[in-house]
Order: C-alpha cells, then structure tokens, then sequence
C-alpha cells in the first residue's frame, strides 16, 4: 500500500478545478526550511490580518533564524513549534479540502508530504449585536439575534450558565451548507420531540437554505395550515425561557430568528415582558391579546353581519348614526369592507417593501389620500374605516409578527361568510376554527394545550 | 398541480357562492329606515289607523350632515288588521321599513277604552318588537299628534317619549314604567290590573307643526306626560293624577325614589323629604269573606329644604320629622286606595296577586270576582321612615351667624 503524498501542483490544479476562476481564491507559493510549500486560503472566509499574524509571521521568522532547521521532520513539527495555539487539522487525503477551506480554513502543506495542515482562521464580516425589530420591550433586556449563529449561540449560553446546555450541530441543505444548530437543556427536553427533529433535520431534502422562515415550513404540521406550530423570536431572553420550559431552539445560520418547537396557541400571546412586571398587569395585558385576537379575527365580519341582516342587534343610536353614515354609498357594506381591507393590505404591504426614505409618502398617501377622501367623496363611510383601523391594530398586538400576519387571511373568510349568512355564517366560521384548534398537534402535543386536550386518539 | 386543482376549486366555488347564494335577507341600512314611534287610533273607514314615525337618520345625527330639517317624517295608514297597515306603508313611502327599533307606542285614549287585545296581539308575536318598548296612552288629544311634536337637537318625539318617561318614573315615580314586558306581566297574573303612562299635549298641536316651533325660546308645543292611566281587564277606565302616582308605585313596591312636600304645623311651611330605599310589603287575609290588607312601607330619607326651624342638630329634630313624614304617607296611601277602590275598583296595587302567589287555594274561588272584593276591602298601614341625614348642611340659612 502506498502512502498518498500532497503534490503541490496536484493540488494546484484540483482547487482550480474545483473554485475555478473565482478571486477569492489564494495560491501562495512559500518555502519551509528547505522545500517547498503551499498555504490556500479563501479571502472572503477568513481573516487575513489574523493570518499573516500567526501564520506566515511565524514562519518568515522561524525561517530566518534558522528555526525550521526540523522542519524536515514535517508539518506536524511545525505544527508543534508554531501553532500550538490554534484549531488545526491534519488531513491525509485531499477530498474534504474545499469544503474546508469553505468553512474559513487555511491550507498549509509542504511538497510530497503525506499529511497536510489545517488552520481556523476563520472570520466573519458580521452585523454587532443591536436591539430587536419586532419584538420590542419597553423594560427587559434589548439585545437581539444577529445573522451570526455563533453569536446567537452565545447569546443564549451567557443567560444559561448551565453545563447541560447543548448545541448539536446539523448541517441543511445539499447545496448551500448551511448549519443548523439544534440548542436544547439535557435532560429537560422530551426525548420524542429530539428525535423527531433530528430525523427531520438528517433526512432534509432541501436544497438551500437562508432563513429560518423556510425552516418553519419544514416542520408545520399538515394540519396546521392556519396558525403556527413553531414559535420564532429574536430575542434572547424568550429563547431561553423557553429552553428553561423544556422545549428545543433551533438556530439557522443566517437568521436573527430562532425557532423554538413545539409552540402551543397560547405561546403567541405571551410576550418576556409579561414577566418582568407586576403580575397584574401582565396578566391584563395578556388577556387584552387574546381580546384583540377576536377583534382582529371577528370584528369587520360582525359589523358585515349585524349591519346587512341583524339591524335590530345594533342599539338605535349607533344603527341610526350607521344610517347617516352610509346614505349615498354606492356599494354594500360588504363590498366596501373587501375594498377598505384590501386597501389597507396593499398599504401595509407598500410600507413594509418601500425603501425606508420614501415610507414617509405611504403614511401620507394611505391615510390622507385614501382615507380621508374616500370618506368626504362619500365611497366609504367612516364606519366601516373605524372597523377596518381597529381590525388592524388589533392584528398587530400579538407578539409574534407571523401569528398575527396567519389569521387575517381568516378574517377574508368570515367576511364573506358573515355577508351571505349573517351571524350564523360568521358563527359557523368560529365553529369551523375552533375544530381545526383542536386539531392541530405539534410533536405529539395538542396545540391548545393547557387550555382543551384531545381526549381519546393520540397520534404518535 | 394537485394544490392549483384545489385551489381552483376553492376558488369556483366561493365564486358560484357570491353570484347565486345569500343575500336574500340582506337589509342595507341606507336603503331602509327605522320605525321609532307608532301611533294607534280609531280608524275613519277601516278598524284601525295607524301613523308610523320614520326616523330620518341624517337629521337625527345632526353632526353628520343634517340640515335642521325634521328628524323624523309621519306616515298615515288604515286597515283592519294592524299588521295589514304596516306592511302597506310602502304605498306611500320608498324604503324598506325597519319595526325593531321602535321605541314607543301611543294608544289612543277612545282606542284603549275600547280594549288593547286586538292589536297588543300583534306585537307580542313579533319577534322584531322589543320587551322593553314603551306603551303610552294619550289622553284627550289623538295620538298622532304626540308624534307630531317638534323637538330640537336631532330627536323625534318617539325617542322623547320613552326618555321622557324612563326619567319620569326613575327620579320621582310620577309614572310607571309602562314597558311592553309590564303589559304582559299584569294581563297574564290574576290579581292584578294595567297601569300605563299617559301623555298629552302642551300648547297648540296638530297638523301643521313644523321644526320652526323649536327654533324660538319657548317651543309652541311639548309632551306633557301627565297622568297613569288605569286599565280593568284591558280596557282603559280612568286616570290617576301624576302627584298621586308615586304613592301607586310605592304600594306596588315599584318606587325607586321619589320627593315628598311634607306639610309641617305651621301653615304652608314644607319640609322636602327624598325617600330613597323604599320597600313595601303587603299582607291579604280574607276575613269574613272580606280582604283584610296589612301594607308595611319601610324607607330612608333625606331632608332636602326645610320651612321652620326644627333642632337638625339634635335627635328629637329628626324623630319629629320622621313621625311627620310617616303620617303623611301613611295618609296618602290610604286616600289613594281608597279612591282607587271607589272610583275605578280596579286592583292596580297587586293586592289580589299577592294573594294568588300566597295563598292560591283561598284565591282561586275568589278570582272571578277579586276586584268587587277589593272596592270592600280593609286597609292597615304602617310606615316606618329613617331620615338619616339632612344634605350638607344641619341650619338653616338663617340660624347662621
């Protein structure tokens, strides 16, 4: 059996053939004592100040005054005498070397070696730690994810000073790589829901991956088309009281947003903050959520309702005000319902898209504009805008962007059940999300639990 | 491709459901127009005629876009059948009529003579006419011309009405409550006879009253809810004045508060007493053959202005006023019985109901004939008032130096 050898222009030519014509590729020829050598590196993975400091520093040096005089003793001796420090690796075989040197590796190696070095020196151009976007506190802490999954993961072990913290790491992805890490606490989380997550994660067969948005539709549960099974948060502290509550994080690389599974309906409601004040008031605060829940959900298709065909629900002051509002409207009450909601669908879409310059001009446009001069052009009537504000601000109570961004695409059904039966449409409507609650399950979990179980069949 | 069928099917059918389903009830609020009062008479051809008041929404909300114009418009028409009238309306009038929101009916007094049965029926089987509507009689004028009273700020007189009357009977009693709930409530008990509000007309009414009559300081016309009218099974038979109303209600134990002028010793010198908290309780024995009623009224009061120079500083002050007011009422419920029993000798106090919840088994043989007992019968008062504090202030004006 023969020893493989590293040749030098062997390896040349497998990176060229390999990287191809890419810039970011270096080939630098360099000498060790007595022969020849080869240090590769990818310039866009790692830091090169941090290179030259303790690799070819050191070696120009030992070069110099004459320390290499071993080196003929091999890579392993200089590893000894220079590098001590350092996260190496020897490699007897030269395949995973692009896919190390992809992960921020130098490559190091001396003509007709059998082994060849590996040093980390890795470095990132990454964003510094700021405060969250979209899940703010007004008292709590206000550090956020970064698109860095090592800083995310030290984010959280800097909260949890527990050594039964773990981190495995998975890699999604055939094409893109990406690392996923997979944070839990042993022996607190369910063994069930690890296993289900590490053979989902295995047996991926996604191509790409770049955000944990796209992890999300890997694990939703077939039957939880309306709501979220997975809680996302960009906020430390949420995560780990989440992982203290036995449940497991999943950190994308590339995404402030971690994952946490399994999330049950009442996660969406809980913001950290409930906890960092007097429980009174956090509890008030939480039960306004579930209020604006409804009245995110239900109120455009009540009003639809009780204007169109219970007038006598309505007390005579507010029908008649309804009334006045409404003489010389051309359209039904449904149809300028759709329109105000579409209306204010394709604002917040234009808002959320518009380079943050020009987002000034959309406030202007949505409110005045359309607003205020639909209503004095007498299109719509300022009812059915008070509606169509409240349904909307009441969207954006929950603390979790998504969750509240899922159940509007309901409020479009009950509308127009609530236009062609009244309250029974809008009644059936509820009955048909509360089944569909109560069949939702996530790893095994009834998703409104504490609130109802399944009793009887248990999926597993 | 599976997920595009699915949707595509979706998608059809939510379309085939727009276009062909629903709507078949659908009422637009800008199309239609709320009924908020109705009135009831005599008819001239047919058996009944009716004026509904159809609220003008714009005006009634004046900030939207109202013009000083009539909140509310009067229709006119006859049939023999009430609802037969009703559901005609649109001969005359574009919209589709909206009957949940009314809030008061007006009868006729020669109508409720004649008995509201016939026409009571009516509303008690629709499911759209509220419990809580109010029932009015009008007294010597028609009763369209209640409705025809002309108010300012956007209300019509069938919302006056009912505020009217709900202020009325909560601050002093002067009326009772009069709700449609009340009118079922004495017809289905034994025992027990109708009363209901009755209103008549301040100043000139009639045909030609338009909103300028509000424009001026003094409105040329204005409800004037004066008397509870007395009803014997259900036909109207007389009315009590509003002073002696209160005394009514208290007796029924239906007397939420109400202001007395107590006469003191010296003459035309007056102590205004508020009883709040009143209670009564009443008691029927049937002694030879004949009702014997114990009634004992309990209450708190508060002295609001005082004529003569009583000592509110010291307790035999207030044990003074307390036997004062105690005679007073004890003297009013008794004339007011007493009229009652001569008069109209109709039992609107509840007397034989009291019996009929207590003792069915003597009261059965008797229901027939309660009310000839009740002219006969016997009555004990007892009347135990507390004044337990006179306003802010103890002295009067005078007596501070």
């Amino acid at each position: 059996m023969t020893t493989f050898r590293f040749r030098i222009d062997a390896i040349k030519q497998q990176l060229q053939r390999r990287f191809g014509q890419t810039t970011d590729l270096m080939l630098v020829p360099i000498r060790i004592g007595s022969r020849q050598g080869l240090l590769c590196y990818l310039t866009t993975m790692t830091n090169t100040t941090f290179l030259t400091e303790t690799v070819t520093t050191p070696l120009l040096q030992a070069y110099r005054q004459g320390g290499l005089a071993d080196a003929d003793r091999g890579l392993d001796a200089v590893r000894e005498l220079l590098f001590g420090g350092l996260t190496t690796r020897l490699l007897d075989d030269p395949q995973p070397l692009p896919v190390l040197l992809t992960q921020g590796y130098a490559g190091l190696l001396l003509d007709g070696e059998p082994l060849m070095l590996m040093i980390d020196v890795k470095e990132l151009e990454k964003r510094p730690i700021s405060e969250p976007t979209t899940q703010n506190v007004i008292k709590g802490p206000k550090e956020a994810f970064t698109e860095s999954a090592d800083t995310n993961m030290s984010l959280i072990r800097r909260r949890i000073l527990n050594e039964r913290l773990r981190f495995e790491k998975y890699v999604v992805g055939s094409q893109s790589q990406t690392p996923v890490y997979l944070a839990f606490v042993e022996g607190e989380a369910d063994e069930r829901v690890l296993r289900d997550i590490r053979d989902c994660l295995q047996g991926s067969s996604m191509v790409s991956l770049f955000d944990s948005g796209s992890m999300e539709q890997l694990f939703r549960s077939r039957r939880g088309l309306l709501f979220p099974t997975l809680y996302n948060s960009e906020r430390p502290d949420s995560i780990c009281s989440c992982l203290m509550d036995k449940r497991v994080a999943l950190i994308v690389n590339g995404s402030p947003f971690v994952l946490v599974v399994p999330a049950l309906f009442s996660d969406f409601f809980k913001s950290p903050e409930d906890d960092y004040q007097w429980f009174l008031l956090g509890s008030f605060i939480r039960v306004l959520r579930y209020l604006a829940f409804m009245l995110s959900l239900s109120l455009s298709a009540l009003y639809v309702a009780a204007t169109c065909y219970h007038q006598e629900l309505i007390p005579t002051l507010l029908l008649t005000s309804i009334a006045a509002q409404r003489i010389g409207i051309p359209f039904p009450a449904v149809v300028e319902m759709l329109l105000m909601e579409m209306t204010f669908e394709l604002l917040r879409e234009a808002g959320t898209r518009m380079p943050r310059l020009v987002g000034q001009s959309i406030s202007i446009a949505g409110a005045l504009v359309l607003g205020e001069a639909s209503v004095q052009a007498g299109i719509v009537s300022n009812i059915t805008v008070i509606v169509v504000a409240l349904t909307a601000i009441a969207g954006f109570v929950s603390p979790v962007y998504s969750f509240g961004a899922n159940i509007r695409l309901f409020r479009y059904a009950l509308i127009i059940l609530g236009s062609l039966f009244g309250l029974y449409g809008v009644i059936v409507g509820f009955a048909f999300l509360v089944v569909h609650l109560t069949r939702i399950e996530t790893f095994g979990i009834p998703y409104l639990s504490p609130l109802a179980r399944l009793g009887g069949r248990r999926s597993h | 491709m599976k997920l595009l069928l699915a949707a595509a099917r979706i998608l059809g059918w939510t379309g085939i459901l727009l276009v062909l389903g629903g709507c078949w009830d659908m009422v637009e609020v800008s199309r239609s127009s709320l009924i908020t009062g109705i009135a009831l008479e005599n008819g001239q051809s047919r058996a009944i005629r009716v004026t509904i008041e159809v609220q003008n929404p714009a005006e009634t909300m004046s900030a939207e876009n109202g013009r000083g114009d009539a909140p509310a418009q009067l229709y006119v028409a006859e049939a023999n059948t009430l609802s037969e009238a009703i559901n005609r309306m649109n001969k005359q009038f574009e919209r589709l009529l909206i009957g949940s929101h009314m809030q008061v009916i007006v009868i006729d007094e020669r109508l409720a003579r004649k008995g509201l049965k016939p026409f009571m029926d009516f509303f008690l089987r629709s499911r759209y006419v509220r419990e809580d509507i109010n029932l009015v009689v009008s007294k010597k004028n028609a009763a369209s011309d209640l409705l025809r009273v002309p108010y300012p700020g956007g209300m019509s007189a069938g919302l006056a009405i009912q505020l009217q009357v709900f202020n009325l009977n909560r601050l002093w009693g002067g009326v009772p409550k009069s709700r449609m709930i009340d009118y079922t409530a004495s017809v289905q008990t034994p025992g027990r006879e109708l009363l209901l509000a009755a209103a008549t007309i301040n100043g000139v009414a009639g045909e030609n009253e338009n909103m300028d009559s509000v424009k001026t300081l003094e409105p040329q016309s204005n409800i004037n809810v004066t008397d509870t009218a007395v009803f014997k099974g259900d036909k109207l038979v007389g009315f009590l004045p509003v002073n002696d109303s209160n005394m009514v209600l208290l007796v029924n134990d239906d007397l939420k508060q109400t202001t007395l002028s107590v006469p003191l010793p010296d003459d035309q010198t007056f102590a205004a007493v508020r009883l709040v908290r009143l209670h009564a309780s009443k008691r029927v024995q049937m002694i030879r053959g004949r009702p014997k009623i114990t009634l004992n009224v309990e209450g708190v009061g508060y002295i609001v202005s005082l004529d003569a120079d009583l000592p509110l500083d010291q307790a035999a002050g207030y044990q003074k006023l307390e036997r004062l007011t105690e005679a007073y009422v004890k003297e009013r419920i008794g004339a007011i019985v007493k009229k009652v029993q001569t008069d109209y000798g109709a039992d609107i106090f509840g007397f034989g109901e009291w019996l009929y919840r207590h003792r069915y088994g003597e009261f059965k043989n008797l229901s027939k004939s309660w009310n000839e007992l009740f002219e006969e019968a016997e009555m004990q008062v007892v009347v135990d008032i507390r004044l337990e504090r006179s306003e802010l202030k103890t002295k009067n004006q005078s007596e501070i130096h």
